[in-house]
């Protein structure tokens, strides 16, 4: 070789060095933006709470029983995996690293397999992956799974790819061997992509290798895969078996809201799509072939570098504005807050959601932060409301794991055990032996244990409650982020007197001793149930004394009214006083309270109101328009026209 | 180099590997006599508590945990005949090799075995406790336990499975489950066997709404597996009384002959307390029939199915002349605290198809009592049934306790197994010297499954958990056990084909 030569071909090495420092740059980049992205806009701390309510719960106890049962099902592998690595949202930095890891994880299987079908040059459409799960956890979706799934399928594929190639017959059923070991094992492990797997080895065999006859085998044997194992081993029906960790069909990971599952759907047929394209592109003739990969203009080092970063920028600044789920976000944020008991960020989230924005449980979870800040008979109209969203209770909310858990910690709050530990059971058969469920169940079993008046039997029956209450904690201890607070319960539990006073539960109100029994409870007599067992039990009052309002019925909250000074109100909240003239206007009279009076504000606002509405009252759409700007947040407009939390409200 | 890193490695993966195999603290305590260490005057504390129980010679190893504070724990089983076993544990937990277990026991039918634990405080001192006694029974227990896992369930149902557990080893199979149907709900119940007929038994599968369709009487018959609607299954017109043309079959039992089985057809609804024990059952109507296997007719006579009152809890007698059941004066269900049913039993002629008069055998009214699931023995001397405070589903009765009648005499007794929990849901083994009953007695919630020994006299002897593999199991497993049925054989019906049945349509031939 002369100088010249060896000068060119070292120059020509640099650039190749240059050309793979320069991407792994830009993936690298990518990625790390990718991790902070979840980590600082969408915080994976919400996803983490919002698992068991408005997300699947990710059980993964450290118990080998469990992790036995998990991993004798299809995809169960795949899922225990995912639940495991979905602890780690518990600390965003890591949830985040979580979900830029999977990316990372994906983006470069789909490299490899482009580089494998001879395109080079395709490395930053192989980012392409790490954008759609942006957007997806853009829209507070969590499909750990599917992803994990999914990067099983591409490596797997890249792996078999690498296999030794040869023309002998021994290779070549070998091969086959391996082929149908890797089908059925991706799909003990990660479910129905096996079927993908297949698709992208028959695309790679006939545009490649041009084995026409091998990848149409191999394609027919990943199709008839899940059927095969699915039906007859595990006895799973046809449909069940085709849609384990599958985002098309009727399985779990298709109920998802339509954008978030498009995207879903999008990242499995795209490294299909693209090795299908490149596939073909492979079909040309050699010289058409160069021309297009000639395309590649990119390959400019500093340019390059550049327009790359830039592209990624403009896909993901894309994906920030377009791709919204503004009414989930609240919703999750609400539910974070509430878990934390920091109300007031909670009132704050929900003034995000406009009227029609909010539903059964935000409304519930409002009223909940109203009454722990003292102002839900001050402020609940200025929200949104719905009688049913107060307790829940009502047969229009459908069961979903926000009822189970929402019903469970008011019950509680309001001193109801027996409609905590119903709901709170609820939970554990519907979503999954969560932690706080398991907490719940072993306060309540604690609390109706200290509530047994002291005789032989008795102190038997306390026991058992206390061996109740550690069963739940055994069993919570199993979770790897609430294993030190589940000793920490199990040791307080051994340190208190069998008739101890300072548990938790102590500081709740006093709960009920008068049995009473129901198919369906009524939120009415419940709540009058439980101020008949502790007339000093505030939140019971508000709730009751909120749903007469929300029900309509000032004359029942009129009656009930003289019990506001028992409560140390120093004035009587505004929507009561609302109603009183609500009431005092249709019966001629005024009630009064010793002590306590309607302030004059309320009642000239009262005047005002009723003036304007009589004003338009041939027209009442009109009116609830006109009146909306000044009292869309009062009891009148409320009790009037059946909505709330409108107008300046907002 | 390389070769002196391998061998040192392997050297010290024997080493590991004997340390392991032998037991460090077995060696440490070989130096020392028992004679030699200090005596505690007590037994020890074990959990499960299986001292002075006394056992099934059949039955899988009882591991159990040493509820004492130490650092190591050396347990020695022995009895009259074979090797002692011997066992080192430095968490407590003791398991029991199973294949010596069973040499063991099997070795000292009817004799005593022994527990002797010693445990080594943290000062390096090790004390002896006194030896812990069981007695292994002469009589086997049946091999095979079904029972159905749940959760304690109020309205949601999402993962309801009926298991198979071999008692003699610690393998449980899934019978059925409602995640096998693919509709994402439905529920599986009251399994009953045939005595005397491996290849028969019946389940119900329920399922509400758009699983309506689920609903029917799952019954497995000389290999064929169908489902029935009962209701649609009363040719003659005589029959359709009461409940039966209204309700789907619920308990039920299996004539001895295997050719028909007794059900129940009520209303049964689930309502909730506001304190104490969250739920409680209610049947205001219920109507007692007979399913002809052979011709999948239902039949009925107007002793066993009145309209003044509630029938239910079907048992037959061993030889099949006699119907045992319970039933009590229909009330509102406000008064459901008012409900106390009396136990009664009708004669019956299978070849003639002949009915007698219903006969009182213990009125709620002479116990104050509510008298139900009524089980006769397979000897046929002694009916097993519960008594609670009111009503007919005593799991939910903390007040439900165990009672046994003396058939020829009619005295009974409350049995000293009870608990201040609920115990309920017994079934005998076909010997008819062990039952299997649910007891919710350590925690009030969950039920869990106890095995007791009945002898000659009719004695319940201290009830033996079932046992698990690992012996802290149950302080961390929340799941409830109801319905348990000893079989000598196990279920006769693959999952597969109780599936089919449950999803397919209900069989309306004749």
């Amino acid at each position: 070789m002369t100088p010249a030569e060896v000068a060119c071909e070292a120059q020509f090495r640099v650039g190749q060095e240059r050309d793979r420092a320069r991407v792994w740059l830009v993936q690298v980049v990518g990625l790390a933006f990718v991790w902070g992205y979840i980590w600082l806009v969408i915080d994976p701390r919400l996803i983490y709470d919002a698992f068991g309510i408005y997300l699947p719960y990710p059980e993964c106890p450290l118990d080998a029983a469990f992790v036995r049962e998990t991993c004798s099902r299809p995809g169960g592998p795949v899922d225990y995996v995912s639940a495991l690595l979905s602890q780690g949202f518990y600390f965003p930095v890591l949830g985040s690293f979580v979900v830029a890891a999977v990316s990372g994880l994906l983006c470069l299987a789909t490299n490899r397999l482009f580089f494998d079908m001879g395109w080079e040059g395709g490395w930053l459409l192989g980012l392409a992956p790490a954008v759609g799960i942006v957007a997806m956890y853009r829209t507070y979706q969590h499909p750990l799974a599917p992803l994990l799934a999914l990067a099983a399928c591409l490596w797997m594929t890249a792996v078999f790819q690498k296999l030794p190639t040869g023309i002998g017959g021994f290779v070549r059923v070998g091969r086959a061997v391996v082929f149908l070991v890797a089908c059925v094992g991706l799909y003990w492990l990660a479910g129905t992509v096996c079927v993908l797997f297949g698709l992208l080895v028959g695309v790679w065999m006939a545009c490649v290798k041009r084995r026409w006859l091998a990848a149409a085998a191999a394609v027919a044997a990943s199709a008839v895969t899940p059927w095969l194992i699915g039906t007859r081993w595990y006895y799973m029906t046809a449909t069940e078996a085709y849609c384990v960790i599958w985002p098309f069909g009727p399985g779990s990971w298709s109920d998802m809201e339509p954008l978030p599952l498009a995207i879903l759907q999008g990242l499995f047929l795209f490294p299909l799509a693209m090795v299908g394209i490149l596939g073909l592109r492979n079909l040309l003739p050699q010289g058409l072939q160069n021309r297009l990969t000639a395309f590649a203009w990119w390959r400019r080092p500093i340019l390059g570098t550049v327009t790359s970063l830039a592209t990624l920028a403009l896909a993901l600044w894309l994906v920030h504005v377009i791709v919204r789920a503004p009414h989930r976000e609240v919703r999750f944020k609400m539910v974070h807050f509430a878990r934390m008991r920091e109300w007031e960020e909670v009132l704050q989230a929900a003034r995000q959601l406009r009227s029609s924005g909010h539903d059964y449980f935000s409304q519930h979870l409002v009223n909940r932060a109203l009454f722990h800040t003292r102002q839900l008979g001050d402020g609940m109209f200025a929200f949104s409301q719905d009688p049913s969203s107060l307790l829940l209770l009502s047969g229009d909310v459908p069961h979903a794991p926000p009822k189970f858990w929402m019903l469970s910690e008011i019950a509680w709050e309001l001193g109801d055990l027996n409609l905590a530990e119903q709901w709170a059971f609820e939970r554990l058969e519907a979503v999954g032996e969560c932690p706080d469920a398991l907490e719940l169940l072993a306060l309540i079993s604690l609390r109706k244990g200290q509530t047994l008046t002291p005789s032989v039997l008795e102190q038997d029956l306390l026991a058992s409650s206390r061996q109740t209450a550690r069963m739940f904690l055994r069993r919570m201890r199993k979770n790897l982020l609430h294993r030190r607070h589940a000793e920490a319960l199990l040791e307080a539990i051994e340190r208190m007197p069998l008739k101890g006073s300072m548990w938790p539960g102590n500081g709740l109100p006093g709960l009920r001793c008068e049995d009473r029994t129901f198919q369906t409870c009524s939120e009415e007599l419940m709540l009058e149930n439980l101020l008949a067992a502790n007339p000093g039990n505030q939140m019971a009052f508000e709730y009751l004394m909120a749903y007469y309002l929300l029900s309509r019925r000032p004359d029942r909250l009129v009656q009930h009214l003289p019990r506001v000074k028992d409560f140390g109100y120093r004035e009587i909240p505004r929507h009561y006083e609302e109603a009183i003239l609500i009431h005092g206007a249709g019966t001629a009279t005024e009630p009064t309270i010793p002590g306590l009076s309607i302030r004059p504000e309320t009642a000239q606002r009262f005047q005002r109101f009723a003036a304007r509405f009589q004003a338009s009252r041939n027209q009442p759409w009109l009116a609830a328009a006109d009146l909306a700007e000044e009292f869309g947040d009062s009891y009148f407009y409320y009790h009037v026209f059946g909505v709330s939390g409108v107008g300046r409200a907002r | 180099m390389i070769r002196w890193v391998l061998f040192l490695g392997l050297g010290f993966a024997a080493l590991a590997g004997a340390w392991w195999l032998v037991g460090w603290g077995g060696a440490t305590r070989g130096d020392l006599a028992l004679e030699a260490m200090s005596a505690v005057a007590r037994p020890p504390r074990i959990e499960p508590d299986y001292a002075g129980t006394v056992i099934p010679p059949n039955i899988a190893p009882l591991n159990f945990r040493v509820e004492e504070p130490g650092e190591e724990f050396w347990v020695r089983i022995h009895a009259d005949q074979g090797e002692p076993i011997e066992i080192t544990s430095r968490s407590g937990v003791i398991q029991i090799p199973p294949r010596t277990w069973r040499q063991l026991l099997e070795l000292n039918r009817g004799g005593q075995l022994a527990f002797q634990v010693c445990v080594r405080d943290s000062e390096g001192q090790w004390v002896r406790f006194e030896p812990l006694e069981s007695t292994i029974a002469a009589a086997d227990i049946d091999r095979y336990l079904c029972y159905r896992l749940i959760r304690p369930i109020y309205i949601v149902r999402v993962n309801v499975a009926i298991y198979q557990r071999d008692v003699e080893t610690f393998e449980e199979s899934v019978v059925v489950n409602n995640q096998s149907f693919g509709r994402g709900g439905g529920c599986v119940n009251c399994h009953a066997f045939a005595p005397g007929h491996p290849q028969q038994m019946i389940l119900h599968s329920r399922g509400s709404g758009d699983l309506a369709d689920l609903n029917g009487m799952i019954v497995v018959h000389q290999g064929r597996v169908k489902k029935i609607d009962t209701r649609k299954q009363i040719r003659e017109p005589a029959f359709r009384r009461g409940r039966l043309t209204k309700s789907l079959a619920g308990y039920v039992a299996w004539h001895p002959n295997g050719r028909l089985a007794a059900f129940a057809a009520g209303e049964m609804m689930q309502f909730f307390h506001a304190v104490g024990e969250n739920r409680d059952v209610f049947d205001g109507e219920s109507d007692l029939a007979l399913y002809h296997v052979d011709s999948d007719t239902v039949t009925t006579v107007p002793q066993i199915s009145r309209v003044d009152r509630v029938e239910t809890f079907p048992a037959w007698s061993p030889e099949g002349k006699y119907l045992y059941f319970c039933s009590t004066d229909p009330v509102p269900k406000d008064r459901f605290r008012e409900v106390r049913y009396d136990l009664m039993r009708i004669r019956y002629d299978p070849d003639s198809d002949q009915w007698g008069e219903v006969e009182p055998l213990l009125l709620a009214k002479e116990t104050g009592k509510s008298i139900v699931e009524p089980r006769v023995s397979p000897d046929g001397r002694w009916l097993l049934f519960c008594m609670c405070e009111y009503g007919e589903f005593p799991p939910f009765q903390p007040s439900s306790d165990l009672y046994l009648m003396d058939l020829a005499t009619r005295d009974y007794r409350r049995l000293e197994i009870n608990s201040p929990q609920s115990e309920s849901w017994h079934s005998w083994s076909s010997n008819g010297r062990w039952i299997v009953f649910a007891s919710k007695r350590r925690d009030g919630i969950f039920a869990r499954l106890y095995f007791s020994y009945i002898d000659e006299q009719g004695r319940a002897h201290k009830p033996v958990l079932l046992p698990q593999k690992d012996p802290t199991f149950y302080d961390r497993f929340l799941k409830t056990y109801n319905v348990p049925e000893l079989v000598p054989w196990p279920v006769p019906a693959s999952e597969r084909a109780l599936v089919r049945a449950i999803c397919g349509s209900a069989d309306s031939s004749p």
